[in-house]
């Protein structure tokens, strides 16, 4: 029965159990199986993906009509008291220890051999570069004077840029972007009336969010593909050309 | 690799951004609600034209989600996830609510009359490919064996019950669970999704 139960997992994380009763029977079946609540949120990060795919801009006037809506809703307090103890998450504190172990590992790998010395300094930079970015993201998006704009970039994808003309920085995210050969890349661009400059090229990996720098309330941003190693200039119309507001 | 961040949550913005903008937002801050709403509400309302069709009712329903982002940002634990995954999950459940509620009302029933009924036939599937913007999805999508890739497009983008699906694609209901179950678990592999 129990076996019987649990292959509802995917259809619960697709909405897709009709019967309230069965449904009942299934959460609380869940309350007690961590498995199972561990196989949900992963099944509901994979639909979200599935989603996301699907995106497609709302009607332009809805974006004030919710605007002017959330000042007559008050917002619910976060959730404080725990009722019970809550059970050991199998994802959080494995990950916690994982990282921990990693780092003893490289550390031991360091007495060994000069190349995995290099190897360690290089994670180590990267991690630090990561943490890097997330300030300079968090600083951008704290800003008073914080503008975004999201944009479908031709040819598919969407690209979404922060800006702030005190912090001087603008944040760009993206997804969905096609992928391009080797010998090709993204690079992006502010553009004001004294023509376009380079503000670097988009890294491979696109799950990050970029942080360029000089950012100026009159500059525009915009992507191109441009050859690899990038251009002095554009050489192909922008996909996309974002004016934050 | 750890780095200390935690997987993002790949989607139209960048899960920081979102996981930012949305604890910003339980807090009260309406600008960091005003950017929330740019960076996900084509997302959000992708989703929710996909399963409800009709565009008048879907603006309505977006308009739900979003208002229920802001009223419950502090309810999003980001222990258990990320923003976007939980935005997204809002974003379904409202929908496939609104979809069930005018069946049972028979309002769908008179709108159906004038449409595809079932859009089972009509391949859900091939038309939600084709619109696909994220070419990984695709690519993972085309992995699941036809009866796994049926069911869970029926039932996400359908809005369908497993019940629903099992008599759409004649197949029993016990399958059609296993199928779907098999199938996410595909996509998850595929697309490296962690919880």
């Amino acid at each position: 029965m129990t076996d019987d139960l649990h292959t509802l997992s995917g259809a619960y994380a697709m909405d897709a159990i009709g019967d309230t009763e069965e449904r009942r029977r299934f959460e609380s079946h869940l309350a007690r199986c961590e498995t199972c609540a561990t196989e949900v949120h992963e099944f509901r990060a994979t639909t979200a993906r599935l989603g996301l795919a699907a995106a497609e801009p709302p009607p332009p006037g809805l974006r004030d009509r919710v605007l002017a809506d959330i000042r007559h809703v008050r917002q619910l307090p976060p959730v404080t008291a725990r009722p019970s103890p809550a059970p050991e998450r199998p994802k959080g504190r494995p990950r916690r220890w994982r990282r921990a172990a990693t780092a003893a590992l490289v550390g031991a790998a360091c007495l060994v051999t000069a190349v995995s010395v290099t190897q360690a300094i290089r994670e180590r930079q990267r991690v630090d570069r990561a943490e890097e970015t997330s300030r300079a993201v968090a600083s951008v998006l704290s800003a008073p004077d914080a503008r975004s704009a999201t944009g479908l970039a031709r040819g598919g994808g969407t690209i979404t840029i922060i800006a702030s003309g005190a912090a001087g920085r603008v944040v760009v995210t993206t997804s969905g972007l096609r992928a391009l050969p080797s010998s090709k890349t993204y690079q992006l661009w502010l553009v004001n009336d004294s023509g376009p400059r380079s503000a670097g090229l988009l890294p491979a990996d696109r799950t990050r969010p970029v942080v360029a720098g000089t950012w100026r309330p009159s500059d525009r941003v915009g992507v191109t593909i441009e050859p690899a190693g990038g251009s002095v200039r554009p050489t192909t119309t922008p996909l996309v050309l974002l004016n934050p507001t | 690799m750890p780095t200390g961040t935690g997987p993002p949550d790949n989607g139209t913005v960048s899960g920081q951004v979102v996981d930012h903008l949305l604890g910003r937002t339980a807090r009260g801050d309406e600008r960091a609600f005003e950017r929330l709403y740019d960076a996900v509400a084509a997302p959000v309302h992708g989703l929710v034209r996909r399963v409800v069709r009709d565009p008048a009712i879907a603006e309505e329903v977006t308009q739900e989600v979003m208002l229920e982002l802001w009223r419950s940002a502090a309810r999003h634990d980001p222990d258990r996830g990320g923003a976007m995954t939980w935005i997204m999950t809002i974003a379904h459940r409202r929908a496939v609510d609104r979809v069930r509620r005018e069946r049972s009302s028979g309002e769908r029933e008179a709108r159906a009359a004038r449409r595809d009924p079932v859009a089972a036939h009509d391949p859900v599937a091939d038309r939600v490919e084709a619109r696909l913007d994220y070419e990984r999805v695709r690519r993972c999508l085309r992995t699941l064996t036809p009866l796994q890739h049926e069911t869970v497009t029926l039932a996400y983008y359908g809005g369908h019950t497993y019940r629903e699906v099992a008599e759409l694609v004649g197949a029993p209901p016990n399958t059609v669970r296993t199928r779907m179950r098999d199938g996410i678990i595909r996509l998850r592999d595929c697309l490296g999704v962690e919880g």
